[in-house]
């Protein structure tokens, strides 16, 4: 197995994959987090007014669930916003990382533009 | 009948009753207002205003059935909750372990796999890190996620169903009431029987198995559905079938009494247990966090001077 570091247009074309991974990968992963996280909080608007009750009913005003439900829902769509941060914090980090090494390696640029232009610049599958 | 004519029977039930009081009473009901009163009979102005208050309370106990929550607006938020499920939905689980409804997988999270294959032949330490703490658990994580919010969705499917049977429930209450009444002249028993539907109302599910994240026992998570739409669940409560009788108006209307107050009790009893179940969730996840949600990367915190040195992606091979 290789381990010497790769340069030249080994490096390009790693910093490619390194781009597809930034831009795209990661990016409509964090979207799809972004979503679920979205769809949770819609859920959570006035979901007091769907649980409240008023007179002689049992557990007025809002009844026993109501509280831990939104906790579990609070636990719940944090996650999906955290994890949504971190990929998207994520992808940024590789996108700056992939300018740094091409950058530095005059050769390894070059073929990383190449493939741009081969390929075509990788965007999110958003929507 | 209906529910939606909750009142309007609460209304005629007390009127009801109160002829039918005055009646065994022996004293005349008033006239309408309006219209000339009745000559005054000695005792008769005490009795009916004895009468009128001995069913002064009907109205008010049928109130707050009248605006108890609305099982659409569960329905609502039970579809939103769903867009949530639709996009966790993996393809290694694709099925609500509650409900057994199957979700189509959302394919844009393989784009995690993908990320992996232009990541795996970087060296740096944070790189590496991503890969094994990040990427390697992302399916089971996903897994317990898409499990999570399906627990918060059979939580407003059951809360939705207490409310859809409280309200047949009270409203057979109502009719009940009105036909006792009635018939509290026939001949024979003056007797009838009330199931309390809502008792059946919400069903456990065994238990939702969660994937492992790392070693260690998965608690997994406690779960309740509505009943109608739990597949595989531990069978509902039987509702019980209470009988009830009333031979004179204040009779008939304390069977009514007792019945509203039993069907406070039952409400409260199937709410309590989503709420049971909701509490055992969150600290099934809150124990188990790391099957829940990933570290944050390391990666996610590099910058422009650092990126490329071997703490964060090092060189590629």
């Amino acid at each position: 197995m290789n381990s010497e570091p790769n340069n030249g247009t080994r490096l390009g074309a790693d910093l490619y994959g390194l781009w597809c991974a930034g831009r795209d990968n990661l990016p409509t992963v964090a979207a799809v987090y972004s979503a679920a996280g979205e769809a949770l909080d819609a859920a959570a608007v006035g979901v007091a007014g769907a649980f409240v009750r008023s007179g002689n009913l049992p557990g007025v005003p809002y009844g026993p669930a109501y509280q831990p439900w939104v906790e579990l829902h609070d636990i719940l769509a944090k996650i999906c916003h955290d994890t949504a941060d971190n990929i998207e914090a994520t992808a940024d980090a590789l996108c700056v990382a992939t300018v740094e090494y091409a950058r530095a390696d005059y050769e390894a640029a070059s073929e990383f533009a190449r493939l741009l232009e081969v390929n075509g610049e990788p965007r999110a599958d958003i929507g | 009948m209906s529910f939606d004519n909750l009142m309007q029977h609460a209304y005629e039930i007390q009127q009801q009753a109160t002829l039918k009081a005055l009646t065994e009473s022996g004293a005349r009901p008033a006239a309408p207002a309006g219209e000339p009163q009745l000559a005054p009979r000695h005792g008769e102005q005490e009795t009916r205003q004895r009468v009128e208050q001995m069913f002064g309370d009907i109205p008010e106990l049928f109130q707050a059935f009248a605006e108890m929550p609305d099982p659409a607006a569960f329905s609502s938020r039970i579809s939103v909750v769903d867009q949530a499920l639709k996009q966790l939905s993996s393809g290694w689980i694709s099925e609500d372990p509650v409900t057994r409804a199957s979700y189509r997988a959302n394919h844009d999270l393989d784009e995690m796999l993908d990320a992996e294959s232009h990541i795996e032949s970087w060296t740096g330490r944070a790189a590496m890190e991503f890969k094994s703490n990040f990427i390697s658990p992302f399916p089971s994580i996903v897994y317990n996620q898409f499990m999570g919010i399906a627990v918060l969705r059979a939580a407003l499917d059951a809360e939705r169903e207490i409310w859809v049977r409280a309200r047949d429930d009270i409203d057979k209450i109502a009719h009940d009431t009105i036909t006792a009444l009635d018939r509290m002249d026939d001949c024979g028993k003056n007797e009838w029987v009330m199931t309390f539907t809502v008792v059946s109302s919400v069903a456990a599910v065994a238990g939702v198995a969660l994937a492992p994240v790392s070693f260690g026992l998965s608690l997994g998570l406690t779960a309740v559905g509505a009943s109608s739409q739990v597949a595989a669940a531990g069978v509902p409560d039987d509702p019980p079938a209470v009988r009830f009788q009333g031979e004179t108006a204040p009779a008939v209307v304390d069977s009514m009494r007792d019945a509203i107050r039993l069907l406070h009790g039952y409400i409260a009893e199937q709410e309590q247990k989503i709420a049971d179940a909701l509490t055992n969730c969150c600290q099934a996840v809150a124990q188990q966090r790391d099957s829940f949600v990933a570290k944050r990367p390391a990666l996610a915190d590099a910058t422009q001077s650092d990126v490329t040195g071997p703490l964060f992606m090092g060189y590629s091979t």
